[in-house]
């Protein structure tokens, strides 16, 4: 089942003088088992955006239906789509309490209100599938753990609940490289084995155009465009009105152009520029 | 959610209250409160009310917001009211209504009318003072009426940081609280529903990762600021000089004639006795 965003509007602190305009007369689908990115600088609205798709924010204005639940009817049924939309937020690792790793991973079930057995193997398949071993750290406290290990525990946390739809707010903020390789490893792994649709914040415009099967670029609380990410990126208007920064492959073929060497097309993937680039030089 | 607090935040404008020295404001808030407590007659309570409703429409914030920090004492107020009413009776004993111990007394309800009264001006009156003035202007005005403590040496300065970070960390820490409390209902926890010990509960997934946070951030900050010489022995200098200006004076003389006419209205009382 799919998300459907219709004409979302959503004001923080509404009448009082630090009131502000988050999201304006936003529309949006997303389809099942797509890999939607979401770009655009801070305060552009994209977090208030992820709040909205599992119930965080009520919908004040407009209209949002994720998976069949409708959200902007009166009493919509929040537990109903917390089951569905898993949130990883930014720091995930800041929001681990438990005693123990495996306690807080099984927080998630736990509220579900699933049997002891189903916990348990709940727990150790989600830590598993982000790479960590119940029986080595499950006793562990989740303080006591390297700050990546804290980042797949509280992730696993997530998952543990089986959301059919992942949404993820700048999982590789503040990892080394080798960190945000396993992360995104991580997260395209993750699609495939639990959660198909996924939604994923990022500021990092290499990262999301390998990732994405579309984007999403928000600018000032609105939605400019939802494009693949080629087309996106080959868009100079738009990327110049949100002040992008552009994905490596982008930059070198605009580069190529100046110096008097065009390609025909824009990719975001370095393996398609290199592809081009490969296929060009053979013509000569 | 947590942010829509209103008691006592800073409401920006830019009106001559706010343009105030905050040491003149906090001075005044002192007289303001003195003086309160002296009203005794009706054109007292007149004056106060003129006073007061003078200062919110020159500090041009809506009067709907001055009233909603009413709000959060109205419990206080209602309690000492009903307290006064049952229990007081004061100097007329005119019996109004009377059953087995109580006994209401005309006395007793004007004495409960007038305490509600100045309960409600004196909230009124101090949260002008932080409505009008942002937090850092605040702690740099007490610190600078405080400085004669100095030579008794107490550790103004100290004092004042102290407050400011207090001041500044609460909004941060409440986002902060928002967040996690985000976080934890997405994974389907309930501080909505529960007696209160299921309630008391569920408060701790929010409340360790707070406090862990808290704590980094106290360490973070005492390194910034120990990398930047705090407490470092010379003497500091201010980023804003503040003088008093004509603003202050004119605000002065005119809490000044309110404290001269309560205290001429009040020996006009004595005299008529």
């Amino acid at each position: 089942m799919s998300i459907v965003i219709e004409n979302l509007s959503f004001t923080y602190m509404k009448k009082t003088p630090y009131e502000k305009k988050a999201l304006k007369n936003l529309s949006l689908e997303i389809r099942d088992g797509e890999f939607l990115g979401i770009i655009g600088s801070t305060g552009s609205g994209k977090s208030t955006l992820i709040q909205h798709i599992n119930g965080l924010l009520p919908c004040q204005e407009g209209k949002i239906v994720v998976s069949g639940i409708d959200l902007s009817c009166k009493k919509p049924d929040y537990k109903a789509v917390r089951k569905k939309v898993g949130v990883v937020f930014q720091y995930p690792e800041y929001q681990l309490f438990d005693e123990t790793v495996e306690k807080d991973v099984g927080f998630g079930p736990k509220n579900m209100g699933l049997k002891e057995d189903e916990i348990k193997e709940r727990v150790r398949e989600s830590l598993q599938l982000v790479g960590l071993n119940v029986d080595e750290i499950g006793q562990k406290s989740p303080f006591d753990l390297s700050g990546g290990q804290k980042r797949r525990v509280a992730i696993a946390g997530v998952i543990a609940m089986r959301p059919e739809i992942l949404v993820l707010d700048e999982p590789t903020a503040g990892l080394d490289p080798q960190g945000k390789k396993e992360i995104l490893d991580l997260v395209k792994n993750l699609q495939k084995t639990c959660s198909p649709t996924v939604i994923m914040i990022s500021h990092n415009m290499d990262e999301i155009s390998d990732m994405a099967d579309r984007i999403a670029l928000m600018h000032k609380g609105e939605l400019l465009a939802c494009l693949t990410p080629d087309e996106l990126f080959s868009r100079k208007d738009l990327v110049d009105v949100a002040g992008l920064e552009l994905p490596v492959a982008v930059s070198v073929i605009q580069k190529l152009r100046d110096r008097g060497v065009d390609l025909g097309q824009t990719v975001c993937r370095k393996s398609e520029l290199a592809d081009l680039i490969a296929r060009r030089v053979k013509k000569c | 959610m947590l942010r829509d607090v209103t008691f006592g935040q800073y409401y920006p404008k830019n009106s001559f209250v706010h343009r105030m020295d905050a040491r003149v404001k906090i001075l005044l808030m002192i007289l303001y409160i003195v003086t309160i407590f002296l009203v005794q007659t009706y054109s007292g309570y007149i004056a106060t009310a003129f006073v007061l409703i003078t200062t919110i429409v020159v500090a041009r914030i809506p009067l709907k917001t001055v009233l909603k920090s009413v709000k959060a004492v109205i419990f206080l107020v209602l309690f000492t009211a009903i307290l006064n009413i049952l229990f007081y009776q004061g100097e007329s004993t005119t019996v109004v209504f009377s059953w087995w111990i109580i006994k209401v007394t005309d006395g007793g309800l004007l004495f409960a009318m007038q305490m509600a009264f100045r309960l409600i001006f004196l909230v009124m009156g101090t949260s002008l003072l932080t409505f009008t003035t942002t937090p850092v202007e605040l702690t740099d005005g007490i610190e600078s009426l405080l400085s004669p403590l100095k030579l008794i040496r107490v550790p103004v300065h100290d004092i004042a940081v102290i407050m400011s970070i207090t001041l500044r960390f609460i909004p941060i820490l409440m986002e902060e609280t928002d967040k996690i409390i985000m976080a934890q209902s997405s994974r389907g926890a309930d501080f909505s529903s529960g007696g209160i010990i299921k309630r008391a509960k569920a408060l701790l997934p929010v409340l360790i990762p707070l406090f862990i946070s808290a704590f980094r951030r106290a360490d973070e900050l005492s390194l910034a600021m120990d990398s930047r010489c705090y407490g470092a022995p010379v003497k500091r200098t201010k980023h804003k000089v503040r003088r008093i200006s004509v603003r202050d004076i004119i605000g002065s003389i005119f809490y000044l004639a309110y404290l001269a006419f309560i205290i001429v209205d009040n020996s006009l009382l004595l005299l008529l006795i």
